[in-house]
């Protein structure tokens, strides 16, 4: 298992992958896979749409992984994949539905540990939190998921974003401050 | 609703709240994400690494069939080129370079495009 999720790999463990290695693929995908998948999940807002993108991000990764030259960490390179996966899926106009009820928005019942007041009403902050989160322009949505949900630095976002590191950080504080003002407009805390 | 559980005066106090409210429920989704992307990963692995195989393994045979048209070229190249030279039309050796290395030069970049655009699955990476 790779100790810094955001250190490079190994070259041999690349070189292994693209011989068509298993063990190999396994290792060097064990961190950028949740990663991926969080970004998809949370962008397209399906669980079913997060699945196939996901798929398709991991494809691409695996087929092109000779072009992968080491000068970014392996996350940051994977993530780049799935954001222009994510981008060509919504040019065939499958756009974000967040139709489907994802389980991360739903709170699992903790019935023994939580009261039953208190389940309905964490409910009800994350199904605010996820209109309001689907309410934010596409650039501050995708640099707070990058941030909060995915787990990337500011540098980072910056070079999958393709953008300087103070429009990343501008777009994540205003990102908050919207999130914070359609909840606050939905009556919470 | 919310505004009946919370009532806090002071809008300093509401906004740390809210704060803090959000904090944890980002670290309750983010745990939840985490949890749903293990539970399906051997399936996704499994169909993207079976995708991956099938696209390879399609690029091998392309890479093949190209191998085998350009040396097929190659070898009538030479066989006509062998023949002309034995009967001492050196002018139409000559004139037959000229078109090769310019037919090669004019093709070039547009095999290198369509490489390029067949490796990258046609949207970059």
């Amino acid at each position: 298992m790779l100790q810094n999720p955001f250190a490079k790999p190994p070259n041999t463990l690349v070189n292994r992958a693209i011989r068509g290695d298993r063990e190999a693929i396994d290792l060097l995908f064990e961190d950028a896979y949740p990663a991926i998948y969080a970004y998809c999940l949370h962008m397209s807002g399906s669980e079913d749409q997060a699945q196939e993108l996901t798929q398709e991000a991991l494809t691409r990764a695996i087929i092109n992984l000779n072009k992968f030259r080491g000068d970014s960490s392996f996350i940051t390179w994977t993530i780049s994949i799935a954001i222009n996966v994510h981008k060509d899926a919504l040019k065939k106009e499958r756009s974000d539905s967040f139709e489907d009820l994802d389980p991360c928005y739903n709170p699992p019942a903790q019935a023994l540990e939580e009261s039953l007041e208190g389940l309905v009403l964490r409910k009800a902050f994350r199904k605010d939190l996820r209109e309001a989160l689907k309410k934010l322009p596409h650039p501050q949505r995708q640099a707070f998921i990058l941030k909060h949900l995915v787990g990337l630095s500011y540098e980072q976002i910056a070079e999958v974003a393709s953008c300087p590191l103070g429009t990343v950080r501008s777009r994540i504080h205003n990102s908050i401050q919207s999130l914070k003002r359609l909840l606050e407009e939905k009556g919470w805390p | 609703m919310p505004e009946d559980k919370f009532h806090p005066s002071d809008q300093h106090h509401r906004q740390d709240l809210l704060a803090s409210l959000l904090d944890t429920e980002i670290q309750k989704i983010v745990d939840a994400t985490a949890e749903l992307a293990k539970d399906k990963r051997v399936a996704i692995m499994n169909q993207a690494l079976a995708q991956s195989n099938q696209v390879l393994a399609e690029r091998k045979v392309k890479e093949g069939q190209q191998l085998l048209i350009f040396t097929s070229c190659a070898l009538l190249f030479l066989v006509v080129l062998a023949l002309l030279v034995l009967s001492g039309q050196a002018l139409i050796v000559l004139g037959l370079f000229g078109i090769s290395t310019l037919v090669t030069l004019i093709t070039l970049p547009a095999i290198e495009s369509y490489h390029r655009h067949y490796t990258n699955m046609g949207g970059g990476l």
